[in-house]
């Protein structure tokens, strides 16, 4: 730092008497040699010497008399105030010091239990889209499901009475024992059948599979002689029967449609049965 | 404005045994205190805001909070500093919020105060003339003290009329004394353009600190 720097950064000090006398030697001695400094150090104190001519107004005795009364004054209006608000803050803390320790953390385990059912709620159930969908079918049976059981309770008719119409297209009077037909028991479960094919017409033709419901009708014509029969030994009954069986092709339409449901099953083992391209065109 | 200051020299022995006396329970030692720092505190407030009425509020207020905070005052810390501190940040937060509205350039109580002064019971005082060149003056003066910044006029009113050292000045408002010189030096730079017409010479190139 220069001479001229570090004098004018000592004119505050100067000016204000608060060098030490190292600064204060250094000081004097440059002003006498620089009057550069010198001047405008001398600009410097003429500004600070007018500035020194500025009078403070003095608020006079009675102001500074009074000055103390109205101080205590004011605390008192303040301290007034505090104690309300004090009293307020003690009160709530006193109302809460009652309280036990494990009040205060069974109810903070409360409160994460509600978050967390809350949150769990929330992340896990399915949107409110979906359950209204699921309200709209009743139990697990969906128009699909409905339709795969319709088949599947057809498949298990067709199935018993393709058993009894094989008993019967099989047994031969003249090489056959007739008891070993067991034609009370094919007539019962005949039977059985019909009462059954009244209910799964009406399915079957609701739902538009007419060729099932075709083949319903033969079977329950079929099924209803049988259950007629007066006899076992009723040979020329039987043989009418067995001829009505061929003639209608009753075990080649279940057949085709045995064929019909495994080619199907390749494809989805549970789709239901499509309507016939017959139905299709009315 | 202001950061908190840590207090570097210790309470004076006498202000250590007020300050023990009202943590004792003894009200009088709080009143001995307003009574030391009462004229300080009032008129520092003055010289930054140039408003009577706020003044004694800020005065008020920082007593107030030295009632409150008396008992928890550290005793490594010194009472002038800090009453000086919450003075000036007071003044300062005073002044923002009255920087909106238009300013007096010295108001009704101060410019009667200046003439009974002036006069003072003189004879030369007595002049009318001289006594109007003299509020010019006052007025001048104080017009332009409110045109310099705060932060420059809260320095130079710390040194200039109420006697802190510039260390001091330092130490109240948490900056180095280089910062205070500097903000010293620019203040007495814009009086100068100021008060200009009083001077009679061109504006003084100021050393850059």
């Amino acid at each position: 730092m220069s001479d001229c720097k570090k004098c004018q950064s000592l004119f505050l000090e100067a000016f204000y008497e608060e060098m030490n006398p190292e600064q204060e030697q250094f000081f004097k001695d440059h002003l006498l040699v620089c009057e550069k400094c010198k001047s405008k150090f001398e600009e410097m104190k003429s500004t600070l010497q007018f500035m020194g001519k500025r009078v403070r107004p003095e608020p006079g005795k009675i102001f500074w008399d009074l000055y103390e009364e109205r101080l205590a004054q004011r605390i008192e209006k303040e301290e007034i105030l505090q104690p309300e608000r004090e009293s307020w803050q003690k009160r709530f803390a006193r109302t809460f010091t009652f309280v036990p320790k494990w009040a205060y953390q069974a109810a903070a385990a409360l409160v994460l239990i509600v978050v967390g059912i809350f949150i769990g709620r929330m992340v896990f159930m399915p949107p409110a889209q979906e359950i209204q969908k699921a309200s709209t079918q009743p139990g697990l049976t969906t128009p699909q499901q409905q339709g795969t059981a319709l088949v599947h309770r057809t498949q298990s008719y067709i199935e018993r009475s393709k058993l009894i119409l094989l008993a019967l297209v099989n047994f031969d009077p003249a090489t056959e024992d007739p008891y070993a037909l067991d034609l009370p028991y094919q007539q019962q479960m005949s039977k059985e059948l019909v009462q059954e094919a009244s209910y799964l017409k009406r399915e079957l033709a609701e739902s538009n599979q007419e060729r099932l419901e075709n083949l319903i009708i033969d079977l329950e014509r079929v099924l209803l002689q049988i259950a007629n029969l007066e006899s076992q030994n009723d040979f020329e009954a039987i043989e009418l029967v067995k001829e009505g069986v061929t003639s209608r092709g009753i075990l080649m339409e279940i057949n085709l449609t045995d064929l019909r449901r495994s080619v199907r099953r390749g494809k989805s083992p549970i789709s239901p049965e499509q309507p016939s391209p017959k139905s299709q065109t009315h | 404005m202001y950061s908190s200051n840590r207090g570097k020299k210790e309470m004076q022995p006498n202000e250590q045994i007020l300050v023990d006396r009202f943590c004792g329970g003894d009200h009088t030692a709080f009143h001995e205190l307003v009574g030391q720092y009462k004229k300080k505190i009032y008129f520092l407030a003055y010289d930054i805001t140039g408003d009577h009425h706020e003044a004694e509020d800020i005065s008020q207020e920082v007593f107030i909070k030295m009632f409150r905070s008396l008992k928890n005052f550290r005793r490594d810390a010194k009472m002038s500093s800090w009453l000086y501190q919450i003075t000036v940040n007071a003044s300062i937060d005073s002044l923002r919020k009255k920087s909106s509205k238009p300013k007096r350039s010295i108001d009704e109580f101060e410019q009667i105060n200046i003439q009974e002064q002036l006069l003072g019971g003189t004879v030369q005082s007595l002049d009318p003339q001289r006594s109007t060149e003299s509020s010019q003056i006052q007025n001048h003066i104080s017009q332009a003290l409110q045109k310099i910044s705060p932060k420059e006029r809260t320095v130079f009113v710390m040194r200039h009329y109420n006697d802190l050292k510039l260390n001091e000045i330092a130490e109240i408002l948490n900056v180095t004394i280089g910062t205070v010189k500097s903000l010293l030096f620019r203040a007495i730079k814009k009086l100068r353009k100021e008060l200009s017409s009083y001077m009679g010479n061109p504006v003084m190139e100021v050393p850059n600190e």
